[in-house]
């Protein structure tokens, strides 16, 4: 066996791209590690000297003044393009009609990237009453603005926007067409709009394709770095990449500052494309909804190391962010015995994670619940399965809706849940069908 | 750095770099991280290059403590993915079981998957291994166990080398 598995690591690891591991940028990362050893000590000693001198001077009474926006906010970023402010508004407008019934946007929403022309592009950042922060691309024509994607804004100082715009919305890919070529596909024009701080100078993008379980004997090809001509930070440029591709984005080359952006679109059609991700017991759709869960999982696969005898890392199946910008995540681990759980966690305030569900894997359940402690108050936590559109939580006679959005659902909980609360969806159990409460109704009333 | 030793360091750097990146690939699946493993392992040789006997030793020592510590930086969050990534070769007859054996690998905890990738492709011994990775001999054996015990598992694998997953 382990002759087998040198020859099979050998032919699995394959050859390096042409560019890496150069030695110069070997010696430029080093003089950088000198440099911050060799100030380090320094640094110290000055910041305690401005820790001490910042305490004397803000103990004493000061005017009220408001505070500025932090650095790295979004709120210090100003608006970037050409286009006309007449089209600030209209896309303003455009993204408050695409909200649900319940959900508004708090204050302005704030434009961070406007590109006039026949085919325009706006970027605003908004906060909303469901959904938290929000990053909004809105496109389309002059004379007719649609939302293209409303994502978590992630945190600006780790992460950008890189949306391709020009294509039909996620999810709506349509048949794959496997004779086209993904990375130079010409019937489909897209550009590729690149957004993160001013700041920034250089950057590049590059393309990727993977095996689709829809045109077998594709396997990953890349498409090497292209240069992207930023300014301020912000770039828009045409491709030719089919739907099945992949596209990263790197700001500022400086490895220790990078950020890889891996958006198909924009997260959700990434989901989309993986399809049931390397361990889904259910048969959901992989669904991230970009925020900042992803580091979720890197931190429950220790938590659970450390504290519990699982015998594989915990393969997430769903991302999510709760309404207050709480990071959530469900995941499949198997544990030495063979055992798969399914595990759904949460961030707590001090970046530790909580786990609120861990069960075995039943072979597809409609959907899991918990009631999770966020970051700002207690929710009710519904996953499914993608086709589950509406829900209703059913306790002490009262019966509440929970708004589904791409088979997840989050309600507050201003009160404990008592041991009848089932969950139930109305339209089938008015017609005498199913109701979800036979499946999930136990687990909302077992808090982990 | 002295004119010698920059040399010394730039043809090791040249000698050395495509092994280092494959096997760097296959810690992390991706180009990008295991350029950035890659570097971080040579920058900071690079710094110690004057004072230290064995290279090798040291690179992989670095690249793999770093590699099993970088859990706590945020954009490293891997992005799951059952299709293994560029091939060397075109899909054959054992597309299907590298594929397969890919995915196990990459299901395997950090420093279990360290352990298969310095003891299965750098062909390092246990004891080198240990050292690599700064821990004990012992230890080193119970991970490769339990790594092999997944593979052994896997139907795949088993395929290979029916009579060792008897025994």
């Amino acid at each position: 066996m382990s002759n087998e598995l040198r020859t099979v690591l050998h032919d699995l690891a394959p050859e390096p791209p042409h560019g890496l591991g150069e030695v110069a940028a070997a010696r430029r990362r080093a003089r950088a590690l000198r440099r911050r050893q060799r100030y380090g000590a320094a640094s110290v000693v000055t910041l305690s000297l401005v820790a001490l001198f910042g305490y004397t001077v803000v103990s004493r009474p000061a005017p009220v003044e408001p505070a500025a926006p932090l650095e790295g906010s979004y709120l210090s970023w100003p608006r970037r393009g050409d286009g006309p402010r007449s089209l600030d508004r209209a896309a303003i407008r455009a993204w408050d009609r695409s909200l649900d019934e319940g959900v508004r946007r708090y204050g302005d929403a704030r434009v961070l990237y406007a590109s006039g022309g026949e085919r325009p592009v706006v970027v605003l950042y908004a906060v909303a009453t469901r959904g938290g922060e929000r990053l909004v691309v809105v496109t389309g024509s002059a004379d007719r603005l649609e939302v293209h994607s409303d994502t978590y804004a992630p945190d600006p100082r780790t992460q950008a926007l890189a949306v391709l715009v020009d294509r039909p919305p996620p999810g709506h890919f349509g048949d794959v067409d496997c004779a086209a070529d993904p990375l130079t596909d010409p019937s489909s024009p897209a550009r590729l709009l690149a957004l993160t701080a001013p700041g920034a100078t250089t950057a590049a993008w590059s393309a990727a394709v993977q095996y689709d379980p829809e045109c077998p004997g594709d396997d990953k090809r890349t498409r090497a770095p292209v240069p992207l001509p930023l300014t301020d930070g912000a770039a828009l440029v045409p491709t030719r990449l089919g739907p099945r591709a992949r596209v990263q984005v790197r700001f500022d080359g400086n490895l220790y500052s990078q950020y890889v952006v891996d958006y198909p679109g924009h997260v959700d059609a990434q989901a989309l494309r993986i399809g049931g991700g390397p361990a889904d017991p259910y048969g959901w759709t992989y669904r991230h909804d970009g925020s900042r869960a992803d580091d979720l999982w890197e931190t429950v696969y220790r938590a659970q190391e450390i504290q519990r005898d699982y015998d594989s890392t915990c393969a997430p199946f769903w991302y999510g962010s709760l309404p207050d910008g709480t990071g959530a995540v469900l995941c499949v681990t198997a544990t030495v015995k063979g055992q798969r759980t399914v595990i759904l966690a949460a961030e707590r305030a001090d970046r530790r994670v909580a786990i609120y569900l861990e069960q075995k894997a039943h072979p597809a359940p409609t959907a899991l619940a918990a009631v999770v402690d966020g970051l700002d108050g207690r929710w009710l936590v519904v996953v499914g399965s993608d086709e589950l559109t509406s829900l209703s939580l059913v306790d002490r006679g009262e019966r509440t809706p929970i708004p589904m959005r791409n088979g997840a659902g989050f309600l507050r909980m201003d009160r404990e849940p008592s041991d009848e609360a089932y969950l139930t969806n109305s339209e089938y159990a008015a017609g005498g069908g199913f109701a979800i409460q036979d499946r999930v109704g136990r687990v909302l009333a077992r808090r982990y | 750095m002295d004119a010698d030793s920059e040399q010394a360091f730039a043809a090791y750097v040249a000698g050395r770099r495509r092994a280092l990146l494959r096997a760097a690939w296959l810690l992390t699946g991706d180009w990008h991280l295991a350029e950035d493993l890659v570097q971080t392992a040579l920058a900071k040789t690079y710094l110690a290059w004057q004072r230290m006997d064995s290279p090798d030793a040291y690179v992989r020592r670095v690249m793999v403590t770093t590699y099993v510590t970088w859990w706590r930086r945020r954009w490293h969050g891997e992005a799951p993915t059952e299709h293994l990534p560029e091939t060397a070769s075109p899909p054959g007859a054992d597309y299907d079981v590298r594929q397969q054996i890919y995915a196990v690998l990459r299901e395997l905890p950090r420093r279990q998957r360290a352990v298969v990738v310095l003891r299965y492709f750098e062909d390092l011994t246990e004891a080198e291994t240990a050292a690599a990775l700064g821990c004990s001999v012992g230890t080193v054996k119970s991970q490769n166990a339990r790594a092999m015990a997944r593979l052994r598992a896997h139907a795949a694998l088993a395929d290979l080398a029916p009579n060792e997953v008897k025994a």
